[in-house]
């Protein structure tokens, strides 16, 4: 299988990631931070490791700011429905998935306010600016995807935090595509809230996300329950990060997630983003030179648009072109992916797109197959719909 | 006399003061403690000697200890 549908979730995991996983079934097999014996204080020793590396992988001031979830999207909405009271407002860019448009959805219905500033790509200052005017005064919240998951566009979200923060406005970033391929830094881009997708970009296994935060204790907690500490108190903790820990937490991910975070290190972000541009760029211009192809978005070139490419086959679903792929063993992603916002600021609402996106693992090999595949699915996809017309 | 352990609010908190007190020389070792009065379950620091130094790093690291909900045990 060609598998090119890393954007949903990188595949494979690197061998250490796959060895810590099924080391930590064995070798941290007790419920860290409950008991007292060896191996329960062996799991919790793993966990404490994983906090580290996650808080100087985003430089968070310490472990204590990285809260483990079972999802990006759980992330997001600890953050939304913890920070954000009935009247508040929210800016945000015209660019996000559903992790943080249904959140918001379910959130008007009591008394929160939501603005769409548009993004410019290409033009940072443009959406800057777009984000500027969209603050109000009731405004208490900014949150911004940092690349956007079906076109790549990658927004300044330092620039944009900064902005916030003249209006006393924190902001919160979903870096579920970003982590891994681009740097982001908790204090020097100065982001309030981090929200990561580890099983992408930093290759740990599907079940596992970060909230790095140094304001978690602002936050009110999604879930409550135990946490292995201060048990006679009725309240939940006040201190991060078990505030927002409640019940066992994933060990196998979260040993994964270290060996993953080992495995981007010592690849080095830059590497692996030099090496996913040169494959997309290829994808790209082969794309662009395919008859009946069409194309949204400028090539990938690391500053405006990350390297991912959605496209469309004119007059073609873009469900079909995925599954003329797929039976010839290429793995992509069709559809809406879950941003229609995304979707709908390119216009293609209607049908979709076809989106193609490579990992560490990714070779040349691989590009040349898929459009290999892509330009005969193409060819009998065209002569199919002409016949129905 | 109780065993020298110093008590902190969560077992995070307890690794990190550990690592906190051994990067000064201290030696230091997190501990499951069974009950602290009024408290229930946690973690504490056992802090064998320089104990009072000890203390006194933590809470020039922010660490919150006896007076609050925190304390030796």
């Amino acid at each position: 299988m060609i598998y090119l549908d890393n954007a949903a979730t990188t595949w494979p995991k690197p061998p250490a990631v796959q060895n810590a996983v099924a080391s930590a079934l064995h070798r941290f097999g007790a419920n860290p931070g409950r008991g007292g014996h060896a191996m329960s204080m062996a799991t919790a020793e793993e966990v404490y490791r994983t906090r580290c590396a996650a808080a100087d992988f985003f430089h968070a001031p310490g472990p204590e700011c990285v809260a483990f979830t079972m999802n990006c999207t759980h992330a997001l909405n600890a953050v939304l429905k913890g920070w954000l009271r009935p009247g508040d407002h929210v800016v945000v860019s015209c660019l996000e998935h559903n992790a943080v448009m249904r959140p918001l959805q379910k959130l008007t219905a009591g008394g929160v306010t939501v603005t769409q500033a548009r993004v410019v790509p290409g033009d940072n200052d443009a959406t800057l600016d777009a984000f500027r005017r969209a603050m109000r005064e009731e405004t208490r919240l900014v949150v911004c995807t940092h690349v956007s998951n079906v076109w790549g566009v990658r927004l300044p979200v330092a620039r944009i935090a900064a902005m916030a923060h003249l209006y006393g406005v924190p902001i919160c970033v979903d870096a579920a595509q970003s982590a891994g391929i681009f740097p982001v830094f908790l204090e020097e881009d100065g982001i309030d809230f981090l929200c990561a997708a580890p099983h992408k970009g930093l290759y740990a296994p599907m079940g596992t996300g970060l909230l790095v935060t140094s304001r978690g204790e602002e936050l009110d907690t999604l879930l409550e329950g135990g946490t292995g500490t201060n048990s006679l108190s009725p309240e939940q903790p006040g201190e991060m990060p078990e505030r927002l820990e409640s019940g066992t937490v994933n060990v196998p991910g979260i040993a994964g997630l270290r060996a993953g975070l080992a495995f981007v290190r010592e690849k080095g972000t830059e590497r692996i983003l030099s090496h996913e541009l040169e494959l997309m760029r290829a994808v790209y211009r082969a794309l662009r030179a395919t008859h009946g192809v069409e194309l949204f978005t400028g090539e990938p070139d690391g500053e405006t648009y990350a390297p991912v490419v959605s496209f469309r086959v004119r007059g073609v679903p873009s469900e079909e072109t995925a599954a003329a792929l797929a039976s010839q063993g290429v793995a992509v992603r069709a559809g809406l992916h879950c941003a229609p916002a995304a979707h709908a600021f390119f216009g293609t609402l209607e049908t979709g797109a076809v989106r193609v996106c490579p990992s560490a693992f990714t070779t040349g090999r691989d590009v040349q197959g898929f459009i290999t595949a892509l330009r005969r699915g193409v060819r009998n996809s065209q002569a199919v719909h002409k016949e129905k017309l | 006399m109780g065993k020298p352990l110093l008590t902190v609010s969560s077992i995070t908190r307890a690794m990190r003061a550990r690592e906190l007190l051994r990067r000064h020389g201290i030696e230091a070792s997190m501990e499951r403690v069974p009950h602290i009065p009024g408290v229930g379950c946690g973690y504490g620091v056992f802090v064998p000697a320089r104990q009072e130094e000890a203390r006194a790093l933590l809470r020039g690291a922010g660490f919150a200890l006896p007076g609050g909900r925190d304390g030796a045990r």
